[in-house]
């Protein structure tokens, strides 16, 4: 089976090498404008975002609300390095790459600290406790960076280099959905479900559920804080208010929509609710208000989601082969 | 929830207090402050208490909630706008107000019917869902429609604005109307739970759903019950408010039914005497951190629940819950 | 050394007083069986064994490691495994990745290798599959190993929850009611199972329940708990015939009761 998985491994590279082409190809000929490019960036940054969220909420079952504010700390730290403290200006284009990355890593750590350091103390309460802080964290990041002019206060930061283009989001999606996928299907990945399934029967087993718990919430504060330095480099800006609780609220409802514990959900819904506003364009001013009605009817007639719980055959991975199969088959 | 920093704060910052520091005791000023602390603790106390009822009785988070508020507002403005001029009559105006509450409160049911209802035995979180997707809907729903609209509106001033001198301390005639309105609504709401026949059914209902449906409880009556309550109390929360603040937009009620939400969690959610404590404890909390600067209220809220659930998770009077093995 | 010792644990919820001094001390590959009415204090005991409870008096020593304000899960490591009397298996898991969730604790690698599939994973997941097969086999649901665990029979689930407590390598296995909704040919199986694997894995089990055939036949050593004390103890013979525990299950009171009402 291990082949197995390594074939779908170079289908997926293949599938994500042409969809690269044939948008870029596209882009060339003018069909698909810089404005749909640009969505498409966003969609995956979406992506980036729902199936982190959804190690946490759908496979672990806690249930973080917060997830814009890792995304705030991601976007600001990188947005900080690439434009003040290693400007563009100041590399030749080689290093531009480099650069970029390490300022991804770097958001992406700052913002795992920071995952830390919430899920410290209250990973430890039960239930809905863990919503409520999150949520309080997502607004008390907003108002510091709100307080720190270094970065522009309220206002934000504006003439952030533009390092994020297709190619590279593309990749870096890829990468965190596989290594998401990866996580999944690992014993530390079955930990976290064991724990969501039934906290005590999993402690009971030798599960160190809060070891398990501050691993995932991290792993998943890592992703969003990367996903964030995407998102400003996409925008070439950054300001607080893109990270309110609305933006978490987007990612809740991609999770949900898409179906908890299916990474193939959050994939599809990640890009179909991000073009779906643009979609419902023509609708003018009734344009939220059908979205808001679509989004309620899906949640009524499938209260799982699209996709609860059900993968395709990518997102599933075997890692063993047992005899008794080969001999049956 | 389209909360955002531009209908930040709670209340805009030039309608704050204005407290001359020249003339005025550091005595004074504290009571002054504690005036205003009451009175948008009003404001909140009797939103969260719709957040505590609910969470208490079907166990979701109805993030849906801090919109009625500002649903009871916009009714109440375009109530009024029916008339030729704002109406003066007393009993016209708490006729105005309990017919918003009861068309704001069979709102709140209705919600609860056709959105919740069907997921009550489903993924506790899909409700949650619903709940954002019905916040969405209620912001952006009038919007849409053309009497309506995006733009703000000027509430009429329904009460008649006088200052009274309480010794040292100004008070103004809508603080002690709004202080007033929302204590006689909270002592009215305990001892309807507490005392009266559909009261008791609420909080069997609360305990355990299976057996007081056996006793002969209804309880889908009662859950719709309590949503209409406490979406009544919402609309007055949010009449009370616009008085205050006249300027209502469709988005008002999304920070501040963030800011209810937390008051509920610190009084201990679930309970009903603790969300009004939470609230109080919340206005005033907010008025003097703004008195000391303004970007510190809006994380004051935050600060106190975050401290608040790390060294008393279950609230301020909330009790501990266990599970059993 | 017994593998467990149990001096005088007691348990109190406010001013009830669950469990009263409690002690035991099980040897080598012995069964001991904890019986009494409902309410008796039996399940908190296994609680307080298993780290879910801290006693409010009295220690347990696990493999010669005092156990005070341990976790649930560092009781697992010291080699204590149970189920529960409402089954408490991993419901939307496979059958087999119910066994492999339980083999976390031994599992030889990390976040890092499971993130980048290295071939120490694969030669890990590889063991682990297998070693969760061989188990399954015991119980013979080796069939059913694709099978979500929450659309298993009753007896089956039962059966699982028992394997999945079995590999993790325990030295005491507890078993908490477990033929409960079993009919009788399934009871003779699992009293078969419990045996086998007694003998095979060589460890203790000490086990809940209200079948006193089962129980009888099956036990070295029974205790008799009534409102949370201790009121008989020793082998099957000897404890059918104490009227102390005559008392308790017919009900002493029973008559004096009804006729002061």
């Amino acid at each position: 089976m291990k082949i197995k998985t390594a074939k779908r491994n170079i289908i997926a590279l293949i599938i994500t090498a042409a969809v690269y082409l044939i948008v870029s190809l596209l882009n060339r000929a003018g069909i698909v404008t810089s404005y749909y490019l640009q969505l498409i960036v966003t969609s995956c940054i979406n992506v980036c975002m729902t199936v982190s969220l959804n190690l946490v909420n759908g496979f672990t079952g806690q249930f973080s609300v917060g997830h814009a504010g890792f995304m705030a700390i991601g976007s600001y730290v990188a947005g900080y390095i690439t434009t003040e403290l290693i400007p563009q200006s100041a590399l030749s284009g080689a290093f531009q790459i480099p650069i970029f990355i390490l300022a991804l890593i770097a958001g992406g750590v700052v913002a795992g600290i920071a995952g830390a350091l919430i899920g410290l103390p209250t990973l430890r309460l039960r239930g809905d406790y863990l919503a409520i802080v999150t949520l309080a964290f997502g607004e008390i990041i907003r108002a510091i960076i709100r307080l720190i002019p270094a970065v522009g206060g309220a206002r934000g930061m504006s003439g952030i280099p533009r390092y994020s283009s297709l190619l590279i989001v593309l990749i870096i999606t890829v990468i965190i959905v596989v290594l998401c996928r990866n996580m999944v299907n690992s014993a530390p990945g079955r930990a976290c479900v064991s724990i969501r399934e039934n906290e005590i029967a999993a402690s009971c087993l030798g599960v160190n559920t809060f070891k398990y718990k501050m691993m995932v919430f991290i792993v998943a504060a890592v992703m969003a804080g990367v996903a964030g330095g995407l998102y400003s480099h996409a925008l070439s800006y950054t300001q607080p208010d893109l990270y309110s609780f609305t933006k978490s609220c987007d990612y809740l409802v991609f999770l949900y929509a898409g179906g908890t514990a299916s990474l193939t959900g959050s994939v599809i819904s990640a890009f179909v609710l991000t073009f779906l506003p643009e979609v419902l364009r023509f609708l003018s001013d009734w344009r939220m208000a059908i979205y808001a009605l679509l989004l309620i009817i899906i949640m009524l007639r499938l209260p799982n989601g699209l996709f609860g719980g059900k993968e395709i055959p990518f997102m599933r991975c075997r890692n063993y082969r047992l005899k008794e199969d080969s001999a049956k088959q | 929830m389209q909360g955002t920093m531009e209908c930040l704060p709670a209340c805009p910052v030039f309608l704050y207090p204005k407290i001359g520091k020249e003339d005025c005791f550091i005595m004074n000023m504290i009571l002054q402050i504690l005036v205003y602390g009451l009175q948008l603790g009003s404001t909140y106390a009797l939103l969260a208490l719709g957040y505590s009822m609910v969470y208490g009785i079907v166990g979701m988070i109805n993030f849906a909630h801090g919109d009625l508020l500002m649903v009871g507002a916009y009714t109440a403005f375009f109530i009024f706008a029916a008339f030729d001029t704002t109406p003066t009559n007393l009993v016209i105006i708490v006729g105005v107000i309990i017919l918003t509450m009861v068309i704001v409160g069979a709102i709140g049911a209705f919600i609860e019917k056709v959105a919740y209802k069907p997921l009550r035995n489903k993924a506790r979180l899909s409700a949650l869902i619903t709940a954002i997707g019905v916040s969405m809907f209620i912001e952006n729903f009038p919007r849409a429609l053309p009497f309506i609209g995006p733009n703000a509106r000027s509430f009429p001033s329904i009460i008649p604005t006088k200052v009274i001198q309480l010794g040292s301390i100004n008070v103004t005639t809508i603080q002690l109307v709004t202080i007033g309105t929302a204590v006689v609504l909270m002592i009215v709401l305990d001892l309807f739970v507490n005392h009266t026949i559909y009261g008791k059914q609420m909080r069997a209902v609360q305990q355990n759903k299976d057996a007081s449906s056996l006793m002969g409880i209804s309880v889908n009556r009662i859950i719709s019950l309590t949503f209409f309550l406490g979406a009544a109390l919402a609309a007055v929360s949010g009449i009370l408010y616009a008085s205050t603040y006249p300027t209502i937009t469709l988005t008002m009620g999304s920070t501040l039914g963030m800011k209810a939400f937390i008051c509920a969690v610190l009084g201990g959610i679930g309970d009903i005497r603790g969300a009004m404590l939470g609230g109080f404890v919340l206005g005033i909390a907010e008025m003097y951190a703004n008195y000391i600067n303004a970007d510190f209220s809006y994380g004051i809220s935050f600060i106190i629940l975050i401290l608040v659930l790390i060294l008393r998770p279950q609230g301020l009077v909330g009790k501990e819950t266990v599970e059993k093995v | 050394m017994a593998i467990l010792e149990i001096d005088k644990i007691t348990m109190r919820f406010g001013g009830l007083v669950a469990v009263k001094d409690f002690s035991l001390s099980l040897g080598d590959e012995e069964i001991v069986a904890i019986i009494g009415p409902n309410g008796a204090g039996k399940t908190t005991v296994f609680n307080m064994i298993t780290g879910i409870y801290q006693p409010t008096e009295g220690t347990i020593t696990l493999g010669g490691v005092n156990m005070k304000g341990k976790k649930p899960n560092q009781f697992a490591l010291q080699g204590i495994s149970r189920t529960f009397q409402n089954i408490r298996l991993f419901g939307n898991v496979s059958v087999i990745d119910n066994l492999m969730i339980a083999q976390t604790a031994n599992t030889k690698y990390g976040l890092f290798s499971g993130f980048f599939r290295t071939p120490r994973f694969m030669k890990e997941e590889q063991r682990m599959a297998e070693k969760a097969y061989e188990t399954l086999k015991i119980f013979h649901l080796e069939d059913k190993k694709d099978t979500l665990a929450k659309n298993l029979p009753y007896g089956d689930q039962r059966r699982l929850e028992i394997a999945r407590a079995l590999i993790t390598d325990p030295k005491v296995l507890l078993l908490d009611e477990p033929c409960a909704g079993m009919v009788q040919s399934e009871m003779d199986d699992l009293q078969e199972m419990i045996r086998f694997v007694r003998d095979t894995f060589h460890i203790s089990i000490i086990l809940i329940e209200h079948h006193m055939n089962f129980v009888m036949s099956i036990a070295d050593r029974i205790k008799v708990l009534d409102f949370g004390e201790t009121i008989a103890e020793g082998v099957a013979a000897k404890v059918q015939s104490d009227p102390k525990v005559i008392e308790a299950y017919l009900g002493g009171d029973y008559n004096a009761d009804t006729q002061g009402n």
